[in-house]
């Protein structure tokens, strides 16, 4: 059976290609401390500065043999970069930034300077990016992917003028979340194809807030600003959203991303098969909390297999990983992936 | 109009976030003589609990659930200081956060607004609440429930802290957690006295903390 690297899995599975066994990338990382001791790149240094954001995503591939990594994990870099506080406890090894209080008191005054990529975290996450490009070139022939991550259009819209208020301009006043939701896409058009620029070669784009929206909502409002984005990114692309998605679903072959990485137990295999199966990739799922963070290493190899035998296109975790989740439930994801090649009689001639 | 049908209207118009019409039936159930905790409790109430089950059911998004806590809140404003004496104010104090680390409060705010609505004390501290903010309250106020929320993973760590802190100098409080990425085996594992998935639940769950029948 042809075998190929993992970035070829990646790629070639993102874009519908059947490669005949199960790809062995999994492209929703990350950290948690054990690696962080391991990689000697701790919070919030690891958020913030080029060379520990790099030598943590490595340990993506190093420590748990997920053949992938994904650069940056922390929430809050778009909108601490137009303008949000944002606070970091220094001496919280594990501690993620922390949202304190919007950028914008209105809508129509969303905008952002010319030199917004130099704001904030972004210029440490191309730096990070370039590093562990440089890495995987030199040391694993280049065959391990970078995801870029950014958080969505919705999320950060809501963050940088308001939770509350994002979600009551959806009914009350479309035409505020019309403008600050496309000012935001403006943004991540130019932040995704900088991280690609950088090294990366896809892009998974998480909107956690447009769970709690209506399937009109997202559809009205959402997905021509996600439309919008994908237009402008070439290389492949997946969304995640976490929660009850299975009503929104059916959207998502409309948003021009090629996969949806879910969260269950908030939606079934099951569920999305129905709504998007053959037209979009589905991702996922092994919860964070029940089995990477409170369960055994063999409930999560369970979980894993369970997922493939479901049907599957990548295995992910459910969301981001719980900090203090143990690293031998971490490379149990991997352990299923190896496990469920092995029985179908696939041989790698490289790992 | 009959009591059942001005209640029935109440419940209505939260449902359907008739800000415009909060106030005149309101107004109307107090000129009527209706017991405003009644009204509270069957018309104001029972709007919310309905918008709880379209929430479930997803028929709602979290939009329409702000809008409708906005119109019970008006609802409140307007009932609340016509209540005579305790009424039936429950005796038991909750206390109401979203852990250290974590801003969301949708949810919360919804589970403080039906615990008051239920007739329990409630002081919400707000987001992003550490142990020390707790007790500081605690030691002010006292406090019978400490109900805690967290929507993320990553925060959950914060929970289990505060519940820590907490019960080492006050072991009389009963916890009770919630929160999109809290199940009932971490509450178990934290050390809670209970754990509700949604703000009806919480009330109940509440209920039975405070060794309240119904």
């Amino acid at each position: 059976m042809k075998t190929y690297t993992p970035k070829e899995e990646l790629l070639k599975t993102l874009l519908g290609e059947d490669i005949g066994y199960f790809p062995r990338t999994v492209p929703l990382f990350t950290p948690v401390v054990d690696m962080m001791k391991q990689t000697d790149a701790y919070f919030p240094a690891a958020n913030y500065e080029g060379e520990p954001m790099a030598r943590l995503a490595l340990a993506a591939h190093t420590l748990s043999r997920w053949n992938c990594t994904m650069i940056p994990w922390a929430s809050t870099v778009e909108m601490e970069a137009m303008g949000c506080r944002v606070i970091n406890k220094e001496d919280d090894i594990a501690g993620y930034p922390q949202f304190k209080e919007r950028a914008f008191s209105d809508a129509y005054d969303v905008t952002f300077p010319k030199d917004i990529l130099t704001r904030g975290s972004f210029p440490a996450v191309f730096e990070a990016t370039k590093i562990v490009r440089g890495e995987i070139d030199s040391k694993y022939n280049g065959e391990i992917p970078i995801v870029s991550m950014c958080q969505g259009p919705f999320t950060i819209a809501s963050y940088i003028i308001g939770v509350n208020e994002m979600f009551k301009h959806m009914i009350k006043d479309k035409k505020r979340a019309e403008k600050v939701l496309d000012v935001v896409a403006d943004l991540l058009i130019l932040y995704c194809n900088r991280m690609l620029e950088s090294g990366g070669d896809v892009i998974n784009l998480a909107d956690p807030a447009a769970e709690g929206l209506t399937p009109k909502q997202f559809e009205d409002l959402v997905i021509p600003v996600y439309r919008k984005i994908t237009a402008a990114i070439e290389t492949p692309r997946m969304t995640h959203i976490c929660g009850r998605t299975g009503k929104i679903a059916h959207l998502l072959p409309e948003s021009g991303f090629h996969a949806f990485s879910f969260d269950y137990p908030g939606v079934e295999v099951a569920t999305l098969k129905d709504a998007i199966g053959g037209r979009m990739g589905i991702i996922g799922s092994v919860p964070t909390v029940t089995h990477f963070l409170e369960g055994s290493r063999q409930d999560v190899i369970d979980m894993s297999i369970s997922m493939i035998e479901q049907g599957v296109d990548f295995l992910s975790p459910s969301c981001g990983l719980p900090q203090y989740t143990p690293l031998q439930n971490v490379t149990a994801m991997a352990e299923a992936i190896e496990e469920w090649n092995r029985k179908k009689g696939v041989t790698f001639e490289t790992s | 109009m009959k009591v059942s049908e001005i209640l029935d209207r109440m419940a209505q118009i939260v449902v359907e976030f008739d800000e415009d019409s909060i106030d005149g039936v309101c107004n109307e159930a107090l000129e009527a003589g209706i017991d405003p905790n009644e009204a509270i409790l069957n018309g104001l109430a029972r709007g919310m609990n309905r918008v709880g089950e379209l929430y479930e059911s997803q028929e709602y998004g979290i939009p329409e659930v702000l809008l409708c806590a906005d119109v019970l809140n008006r609802g409140m404003d307007i009932l609340k200081p016509h209540i005579k004496g305790a009424g039936d104010k429950v005796s038991a104090r909750v206390v109401i956060g979203t852990v250290e680390g974590d801003i969301h409060c949708i949810g919360k705010n919804i589970v403080g607004l039906m615990l008051e609505v239920g007739g329990f004390q409630v002081t919400d501290l707000g987001e992003d609440v550490s142990p020390e903010q707790f007790i500081e309250e605690i030691e002010k106020q006292g406090c019978d429930i400490l109900a805690l929320s967290t929507m993320m993973t990553t925060t959950l760590s914060s929970m289990k802290n505060i519940i820590d802190k907490v019960a080492h100098q006050f072991p009389e409080t009963r916890f009770l957690v919630g929160g999109a990425s809290v199940t009932p085996e971490t509450s178990e594992r934290f050390g809670a006295s209970g754990y509700a998935e949604n703000a009806t639940e919480a009330v109940k769950t509440a209920r039975r903390l405070a060794g309240i029948a119904g």
